[in-house]
């Protein structure tokens, strides 16, 4: 199910030592940064998490002495990563590369249900949201396997529920985050103290 | 609030072990920032504004509220004013039965050890060894606006005293009422 990774890891200048070993400078310290903010947003996504999400989180840690990890860099240092039988790779979902950190078995109704979800024109709500009803209309499916699907990647920690007004949906955090990085709302009021 | 306060799926207790005790831990940032912002101390539980986002029309259940306090007061940064603090399974299913009757929390986000050093170091920094002072006027003396303590429910000043006298740092002198009790710090 995980994409071929498609970058010959030869193909680098960045440390020629670093390419031949395969350990030390550039790539190892990277992968030692990914393996972390991994392992940090596990508890909220379950081991999925958007290559833009993982940008941005890169670049924080990083500083003005070290070069930017680019999406580039990031493809390569994972490619190693997963030649290393470490549960590592990527996943694409529509438009979105997504870094998959755990070594689960996610099958093509997995895929499919989160492809639905990221995409940001989806009728039933807000981006990374679905519900097993918009997932059976959207993929044609009888809503049992919609469900099955939903359960497991819950199961799994990469969606979370939400229950409101006897309606049930269901929230990839990595989408929903994803999207908030690229449109961040207006942020809202502070709240005040407790009326006493 | 941070971001996930702003995020749906916050407001349902999460089923799954591992995204519910990260949801737990969210969950108590979310209090004591706010706590710390609001320079609360303690709270009727119900009239807390966190509970509910009007903004995305969700509110967390009375079940879901409980487990955050349950959370939050075996971290050591929440107790109910009155009745049992216990530990685990009994101080989580008190909660569940006593949210909706208005019982009042109170909120350390500074606990009450942190609350005990700085009070020492400032009585010792500020030339107040060997004197005695009122809870009152820790709080809200002249002396009080600028200090850490400005403000500060007595209840919380006089759990720190206490500490301090079985450190040996301090003496606790009884008054009446929490504000009338008094406080001599020792030199070191």
């Amino acid at each position: 199910m995980c994409q071929q990774v498609g970058v010959d890891p030869l193909a680098s200048n960045k440390g020629f030592w670093a390419e031949v070993l395969g350990v030390g400078d550039f790539y190892y310290e990277l992968g030692v940064q990914i393996i972390d903010i991994c392992i940090q947003t596990r508890p909220s996504n379950g081991g999925l998490i958007s290559m833009g999400e993982l940008l941005q989180q890169l670049h924080a840690k990083q500083n003005a002495a070290r070069q930017e990890a680019s999406e580039d860099d990031v493809r390569r240092a994972v490619a190693k990563l997963k030649g290393l039988g470490s549960g590592f790779g990527l996943m694409q979902v529509g438009k979105t590369t997504m870094v998959l950190s755990v070594p689960v078995e996610l099958d093509n109704d997995h895929a499919a249900v989160m492809e639905v979800a990221n995409r940001t024109s989806s009728g039933s709500g807000a981006p990374g949201e679905v519900t097993v009803e918009s997932l059976a209309s959207e993929l044609g499916w009888p809503e049992e396997r919609a469900r099955r699907a939903l359960e497991r990647l819950v199961a799994e920690g990469m969606a979370w529920v939400d229950s409101h007004g006897g309606r049930t949906s269901y929230w990839f955090m990595s989408f929903w985050l994803e999207e908030r990085l690229r449109t961040p709302p207006a942020q809202p009021p502070p709240l005040g103290p407790p009326v006493p | 609030p941070p971001e996930c306060w702003s995020s749906p799926p916050f407001f349902t207790l999460q089923p799954v072990a591992v995204t519910r005790e990260k949801q737990l831990t969210l969950w108590a940032d979310v209090v004591l920032d706010w706590a710390k912002t609001t320079n609360t101390w303690s709270m009727a539980l119900h009239k807390c504004p966190l509970w509910a986002n009007p903004t995305i029309s969700r509110r967390l259940s009375d079940e879901g509220v409980a487990a955050v306090v349950a959370h939050l007061i075996a971290k050591g940064n929440a107790e109910w004013e009155t009745g049992d603090n216990g530990s685990g399974g009994a101080a989580a299913a008190a909660a569940v039965g006593e949210v909706g009757a208005g019982r009042r929390l109170r909120i350390m986000w500074k606990t009450v050890a942190n609350v005990a050093n700085e009070l020492i170091a400032h009585a010792r920094e500020s030339g107040m060894i060997g004197s005695v002072y009122t809870v009152f006027e820790l709080h809200s003396g002249d002396d009080a606006p600028g200090t850490p303590f400005h403000q500060m429910d007595p209840w919380l000043l006089r759990r720190a005293i206490v500490l301090l006298e079985e450190q040996g740092k301090a003496a606790l002198f009884e008054g009446a009422t929490s504000d009338a009790e008094g406080v001599k710090f020792f030199s070191a």
